[in-house]
């Protein structure tokens, strides 16, 4: 529905307005504040210089690009050549239960996943318990950091890919069909440019999250041999407690991220639309040929070894009698309610910041003001170029001087997860706000439904779908991220993650097993419960008087 | 000579129900399904061409059946509404995806540029499919269907979306190639002009409710 301009002012709302103006200023400032604070706390020319000369600086810049290319390399190779298998397997009975386990691997905290990739790759893993240990890469440290990057982005690139094959227009793949062409042709002429569209952006996005990788390289790394800057930011920080460092390391990785992101433009061509004909029987005409199901067996097969082993593992092979003690103390308990209220108030946060931001968008759409949209726009993704630890240090030199940083520190982790779960979330719920609100402002108009009365009856009702997956997954990514964490933890504050790490860093330390599978089984329920508990207990669902 | 025996097609929706076809047809001719709409006219298409199993009957041509055969080894070339070629790639890749595999490439540029003079495109080949109109991409369709050497069109309301010049510039094209190159068409359509420019004989579906 598009408005005339006579119309939309009818429906333009000044408290909506404020909202989201204030909640653009509060972002764009925060974010301006932090640069400002780290420019001021530590760029001196005597310093930047010192630093690119030292051996280390080097050597941690070249293991971030080395682990982050590589990585990129196995998981896009990998992820596409999955897209492409499961969409012309489509019937093939495990699709379901892989693609159920690619899911899980996507929302499982970094620290679980850590734990299992060992249990199968690791010096005492399932590979090297039954003779096959020569399997295992010389150089554990790199190639479990690399493992561990394609663990979780293979399965992020081949879902990207298998929504853009699956909007392939059933007429073409009839036609394709009726040609008969052979599995290259079909790659080439019609997979391949649908996976074009989607590759770059996706592409762009793993190569940050694999630049600006922390918790996993912290723990799989295996020493200062495999170091990024990343972690070298940690070290300088919570280590060395040398400001002036960590400050010059974050502005050259948020340099590093912005020149990323800028490099991977999202594609501005639009894959074709979703086909509306019925389901029917387009089977390939080369499924059957021995080399194309001797490669789809392949791919299958390393999904499996790659994704789906370790998840098993990490259930079944776990020493979980060892430590059940653990669940008795009181150390745990107030870990796990930690985790459980940042995950919960982050995931509310960033909830309303997206939903300010959105209505201040809708609010730019009726009063004419095609500017604003880009302001917002650029709001919301400085916090997809600002790593968890850029953004920790930050808070942490620009609150210091006025409070107790580790006294306060679950407000600053609250906040902070917030934010870096803030343009996932914004993305997920916009378009269909955005439509919804366009769709109902004539008629709440003329019911006179507004505030939270229209918020209560109307908007939530209708975009229970959308709201109810961006908090699962804040809230999933905020109970196990090892982030900010590491910067404001203590034995006085911990998260499970946090409790999790110190025990992986203990030697034979038997508590890990349990806590890692007391993490994964939190952070799936606390999604499955976020799209589930609408409808289980009627939120979202009132009636108006 | 082309046989449809006893097909027959059942739906789930909106009730339980089924259609059921037999059809003999000559090279050269063409037959206009016709029906209301949703009664099944496209699915005995789909059926035909390999991409909805039928409940029982059979399919022959020139005495062999094919109705266990996969949609590409059928004598059959479709025509859609919509999206009857790769818009990213050029007229001429498009047309020559239709080729035999076993033609030469000398055979297929030559025939390439018979069958575009004859359908008037060969001044658009070099094109990219999605830069050329609505009734020229159905004629790169039909050159496609025309240069696979098949001998069974089916053709599901191709021409809807275009005026009613073109529309009939189109039918005549499919009259007088199926005459040429004698091929037994099959072509959805809903209106009765369309049938006489055709020159078709026409064949009503009807949907018989199961209880």
């Amino acid at each position: 529905m598009t408005y005339t301009a006579s119309t939309s002012k009818h429906f333009a709302s000044s408290v909506r307005f404020g909202w989201g103006l204030v909640g653009v200023i509060f972002l764009l400032s925060l974010a301006v504040i932090a640069m400002a604070t780290l420019l001021q706390a530590g760029f001196t020319q005597s310093a930047l210089l010192s630093l690119f000369k030292s051996a280390y600086f080097k050597h941690s810049l070249f293991v971030t690009f080395q682990q982050a290319i590589l990585s990129v390399i196995g998981a896009t190779l990998m992820g596409v050549a999955g897209a492409v298998v499961f969409n012309r397997r489509a019937y093939f009975p495990l699709r379901r239960f892989i693609l159920a386990g690619c899911f899980i691997s996507m929302i499982m905290p970094t620290t679980v996943a850590a734990l299992a990739l060992l249990k199968l790759w690791g010096k005492s893993g399932l590979l090297a318990s039954i003779g096959l240990g020569g399997f295992i890469p010389d150089r554990l440290g790199l190639w479990s950091v690399i493992l561990a990057h394609i663990f979780f982005n293979a399965p992020l690139i081949m879902r990207v890919c298998l929504s853009a094959l699956e909007r392939l227009p059933l007429s073409q793949r009839r036609q394709a069909s009726l040609m008969g062409f052979t599995a290259l042709a079909y790659f080439r002429i019609l997979e391949w440019p649908a996976i074009r569209l989607v590759l770059p952006s996706i592409m762009g996005l793993v190569l940050l999250l694999c630049v600006t990788s922390f918790s996993l390289i912290l723990m799989l790394g295996g020493g200062p041999s495999v170091t990024t800057l990343e972690v070298s930011i940690y070290t300088a920080l919570r280590f060395d407690f040398d400001l002036g460092k960590a400050a010059i390391l974050c502005l050259i990785q948020l340099g590093i991220c912005s020149l990323i992101l800028l490099s991977f433009k999202p594609s501005t061509q639009t894959s074709p639309a979703a086909s509306t004909d019925r389901p029917l029987i387009v089977s390939q005409p080369h499924t059957s040929d021995l080399f194309v199901r001797l490669f789809d067996g392949l791919v299958i097969g390393l999904f499996v070894i790659l994704n789906i082993v370790p998840l098993i593992l990490l259930v079944l092979d776990g020493h979980y009698a060892a430590g059940l003690p653990i669940l008795s103390t009181e150390r745990f308990w107030q870990a796990f309610t930690n985790s459980l209220a940042l995950a919960c108030l982050s995931a509310l946060t960033s909830l309303f910041l997206s939903f300010a931001l959105i209505c201040f968008a809708h609010e730019a759409y009726l009063r004419n003001l095609p500017f604003i949209p880009k302001i917002i726009e650029v709001s919301h993704s400085v916090f997809l170029l600002v790593p968890a630890i850029v953004l920790g240090t930050a808070l942490f030199i620009l609150l210091r001087a006025h409070v107790d940083v580790f006294a306060q520190g679950f407000w600053i982790i609250m906040m902070g997860n917030a934010l870096l779960s803030l343009p996932f979330s914004y993305r997920i719920i916009a378009p269909s706000l955005l439509r919804h609100l366009r769709q109902t402002d004539r008629l709440c108009a003329s019911l006179n439904i507004k505030g939270l009365s229209r918020f209560g009856y109307i908007t939530a009702p209708a975009m229970q779908i959308e709201f109810s997956f961006a908090f699962g997954l804040a809230a999933a990514l905020s109970f196990g991220d090892l982030g900010i964490i590491t910067l404001f933890g203590s034995q006085n504050f911990e998260t499970l993650p946090y409790m999790l790490f110190q025990y992986l860093n203990r030697y034979g330390a038997v508590e890990a097993d349990i806590l890692a599978l007391i993490l994964l089984i939190s952070a799936l329920s606390l999604y499955s419960l976020a799209q589930f508990a609408p409808q289980l207990f009627g939120i979202f669902t009132k009636r108006r008087p | 000579m082309f046989e449809i025996q006893d097909l027959s097609l059942q739906f789930e929706s909106p009730s339980l129900s089924s259609i059921s076809v037999s059809l003999t047809m000559k090279k050269g001719k063409i037959c206009a399904i016709t029906g209301p709409s949703g009664v099944g006219k496209s699915s005995l298409l789909l059926a035909i061409a390999g991409f909805l199993a039928p409940q029982a009957g059979d399919l022959i041509f020139e005495g062999r059946s094919f109705s266990k055969d996969a949609p590409w080894e059928r004598p059959v070339s479709c025509l859609f509404q919509t999206d009857n070629l790769f818009t990213h790639l050029s007229v001429r890749r498009n047309i020559l995806m239709g080729a035999p595999k076993t033609m030469s490439k000398e055979a297929k540029e030559k025939a390439l540029i018979e069958i575009s003079h004859s359908l008037d495109i060969a001044d658009i080949i070099d094109k990219k499919a999605s830069a050329i109109s609505g009734g020229q991409q159905q004629r790169v369709g039909l050159a496609r269907a025309l240069l696979s050497e098949k001998a069974i069109l089916l053709l599901d309301e191709p021409f809807s979306a275009l005026d009613k010049e073109n529309r009939h510039k189109a039918l005549s094209l499919v009259r007088n190639i199926t005459k040429k190159h004698q091929l037994i068409t099959l072509i959805v359509t809903h209106d009765d002009e369309d049938i006489s420019w055709l020159d078709a004989r026409s064949m009503a579906v009807v949907r018989q409710s199961i209880s």
